[in-house]
């Protein structure tokens, strides 16, 4: 006979680990999307400068 | 402009700019049109919510959820215009097929799996569902904090601020 499967649920704490682990891993790739971003931006506003 | 229950009153925004808003899916505009709920609108916040609240009590889940909102009740327009577009630009590279935010789901998910293995059970598939959508909102949350941060000199999005969700807000979930 199959055994029935018994899901786990997090606790609190341990769902907020979970997160707050996978979201750490990713700070450095935010700050470069975010900088990169930037510096298009910056590129964009002093070409529209020049044009004026 | 009658989609999504995007409310318009204050004629702030033009359709083509609610439009852009949504298909960023930075929905939700509140009543006075100038507040941004995250993850994506109130029946997103609803499932994740009645999803954790199947294990938790009523005010964890509600942390838990990593649920916020954008204020843009002070800013100019062109501050709006200014962060729209270039939020755009930002959660496009976040959300590349393996791009971060894929990177943070995945490891979330990983981690949920890994835990209850060692306690030789399955995760539940609806907790891996609700793990999947904080995860998301959490790292638009983060992406947006680090935007309105690099703006050191408050040129582009001045008055522009991220705050947790209220009790008032999740009560409008209920």
């Amino acid at each position: 006979m199959a055994q029935k499967e018994e899901y786990w649920n997090p606790t609190l704490d341990e769902f907020n680990d979970i997160v707050d682990g996978a979201l750490a891993s990713i700070q450095d790739d935010l700050d470069k999307i975010v900088e990169e971003t930037w510096a298009e931006i910056e590129a964009e506003e002093a070409l529209k400068a020049d044009e004026v | 402009m009658g989609s999504v229950g995007v409310s318009n009153n204050e004629g702030l925004f033009s359709s083509t700019e609610v439009d852009k808003l949504i298909s960023m899916r930075l929905a939700d505009i509140g009543r006075k049109n100038s507040i941004v709920v995250f993850p994506n609108n109130w029946t997103s916040m609803k499932t994740i919510l009645s999803k954790l609240q199947g294990y938790m009590k009523p005010e964890d889940a509600e942390n838990a959820s990593r649920g916020f909102a954008i204020s843009m009740s002070h800013a100019r327009r062109a501050q709006k215009m200014n962060f729209i577009n270039d939020y755009r630009k930002n959660i496009e590279k976040a959300e590349k097929p393996n791009g971060s935010i894929q990177k943070a789901v995945d490891k979330a998910v990983r981690d949920a799996r890994a835990r209850a293995a060692r306690e030789g059970k399955t995760l539940n598939p609806q907790t891996e569902a609700v793990i999947r959508e904080v995860a998301r909102t959490g790292a638009q949350r983060d992406l947006i904090a680090k935007m309105l941060k690099r703006d050191r000199s408050g040129r582009r999005y001045d008055s522009i601020t991220t705050r947790k969700l209220t009790k008032a807000d999740f009560q409008r979930v209920g």
